[in-house]
């Protein structure tokens, strides 16, 4: 640093506004140019008696009156669009009291009916999941095998490969609209293989792939609805192993060709490290 | 409402029309609440949020303008063009954004005013003598002047009045300055020395005069 670059930075530095290095580096000018200090010390001093002799012009307080008063004058104007001034409180709390009349007194019919059709809802809502589950949990079993199947037929097995849990994870986050959790269960026997996006129930999901000797698992992930909260079941379709289990948040349907005991202890485990997370 | 809502996938297609009828009424009353208190309830955000810096906006607006009456016009315009954007203002500096309305509404009136000094076209030759004979030692003597300090601030074109009534008297970032002169970070540090060149210039002449 030399005398005509300190002095174009003075002002920079006086200020604080400069990086650690370049500050660095005028210190050490200083500390070397009598000069230059001097100029310092000089504008240090100027600035700060200029700054504190430099008359503040506060607000008097009836620019805060009429300010205030101009605030109310505009929104009572927005909300009776007729331009004349009048007093903001009680227009506020009579257009207020209109609008309540007007849920509560005249639209009661109205009420009546939706409470009915709310009812109609809650029934058909509860009864016919119910009477549709298996055939639904079928069709969905279908489609995750053939979702497992396509990834390893096609070469597409994850679109993030990585065995660690911090560049999957935020990889989904950024392309699903929730949050799942990954976690590496390489020491339980099962290796964190990738992550991948899929598409399954009409929603996009998030699949993780692990691994199992030589087989892969898997393991489809999407927020839970609340009409799918149901024990942990496992099926067997077309030689493919199921299991399906639901947390506070996710739908979990893991998929592969290990066992069933395998896949229940992967279950176990993914279960264990995610609670400790 | 989530489970009304929820309820929309468990009908199919069929149902179309009763669960739009439910989602309907589901909605009606929250729309109810909310949007008729918003005004009143704005307003009292709105001023939470920006009468405390309600000096700040009138001590820039009194510099640039420098008449009492313009500051305070300027000002009350200033709020009440905030008020009407800010339910676009998400930021956390509240100060700063209505400080950089309150800059432009200034400027506003200053340009419809013809005002001379908008820019640092600046004659040299009348505030560039006669003080050369005037050491830093000196005008240090003077600085702390309150009137002389004015009368040489006031002297300064506005740009360079604006640049040291944020930085000295609110103590703003340069990032911050930058965002409400809306120049580059890069050209505060400069403008800013400039301004305090000139205001020494200013003082010394004054000083000068005295003599």
């Amino acid at each position: 640093m030399n005398c005509e670059e300190t002095t174009k930075l003075m002002d920079g530095y006086l200020d604080g506004e400069l990086d650690a290095i370049t500050n660095q580096a005028i210190e050490q000018h200083l500390r070397e140019c009598h000069n230059c200090d001097q100029a310092y010390k000089t504008q240090r001093s100027l600035i700060r008696a200029i700054g504190n002799a430099t008359p503040y012009y506060k607000a008097p307080s009836e620019l805060r009156e009429r300010i205030q008063s101009s605030l109310r004058k505009e929104i009572a104007e927005q909300s009776n669009g007729s331009g004349i001034p009048v007093d903001a409180r009680p227009l506020i709390a009579k257009e207020h009291a209109e609008s309540r009349s007007i849920l509560f007194g005249t639209s009661w019919n109205w009420l009546a009916l939706a409470a009915a059709i709310v009812f109609a809802a809650v029934i058909v809502w509860n009864v016919v999941p119910r009477l549709q589950r298996p055939a639904a949990d079928q069709f969905l079993a279908t489609q995750l095998i053939a979702s497992h199947v396509r990834s390893l037929m096609a070469n597409h097995l994850t679109d993030v490969a990585s065995s660690d849990q911090h560049t999957v994870k935020p990889w989904l986050d950024a392309k699903l609209d929730f949050a799942p959790a990954v976690v590496d269960l390489s020491t339980d026997g099962f290796p964190l293989i990738g992550g991948r996006l899929d598409y399954l129930d009409n929603r996009p999901v998030a699949a993780l792939i692990y691994g199992r000797r030589k087989h892969f698992i898997n393991l489809f992930v999407w927020p839970a609805g609340s009409n799918t909260i149901g024990a942990a079941n496992a099926m067997s379709h077309q030689g493919y192993q199921l299991l399906h289990w639901v947390d506070s948040d996710f739908n979990y349907w893991a998929v592969s060709d290990v066992n069933a005991n395998d896949l229940q202890t992967f279950k176990n485990k993914f279960e264990e490290q995610t609670s400790r997370h | 409402m989530a489970l009304l809502l929820n309820a929309e996938h468990a009908f199919g297609l069929e149902d179309f029309e009763s669960t739009a009828k439910i989602v309907k009424f589901a909605i009606v009353p929250k729309k109810h609440e909310e949007p008729d208190q918003s005004p009143k309830e704005e307003l009292m955000s709105f001023e939470a949020a920006m009468l405390p810096h309600l000096d700040a906006a009138h001590n820039l607006a009194r510099w640039l303008l420098r008449n009492e009456q313009d500051a305070q016009d300027v000002v009350q315009e200033a709020y009440l063009r905030a008020f009407k954007s800010f339910g676009g203002f998400h930021g956390s500096n509240g100060r700063a954004w209505l400080l950089t309305i309150v800059r432009n509404t200034s400027y506003t009136l200053l340009k419809k005013n013809h005002a001379v000094d908008l820019t640092t076209t600046f004659d040299e030759e009348i505030h560039g003598s006669g003080h050369e004979s005037v050491s830093p030692a000196t005008i240090l003597e003077h600085a702390e002047d309150a009137e002389l300090v004015k009368q040489a601030m006031d002297e300064l074109p506005a740009e360079f009045r604006e640049i040291l009534a944020l930085r000295h008297q609110e103590g703003l970032s340069y990032k911050e300055i930058a965002d409400i002169a809306q120049i580059p970070l890069g050209t505060v540090m400069s403008r800013l020395a400039r301004a305090r060149d000139k205001l020494k210039e200013c003082l010394a002449a004054r000083i000068g005069k005295e003599k």
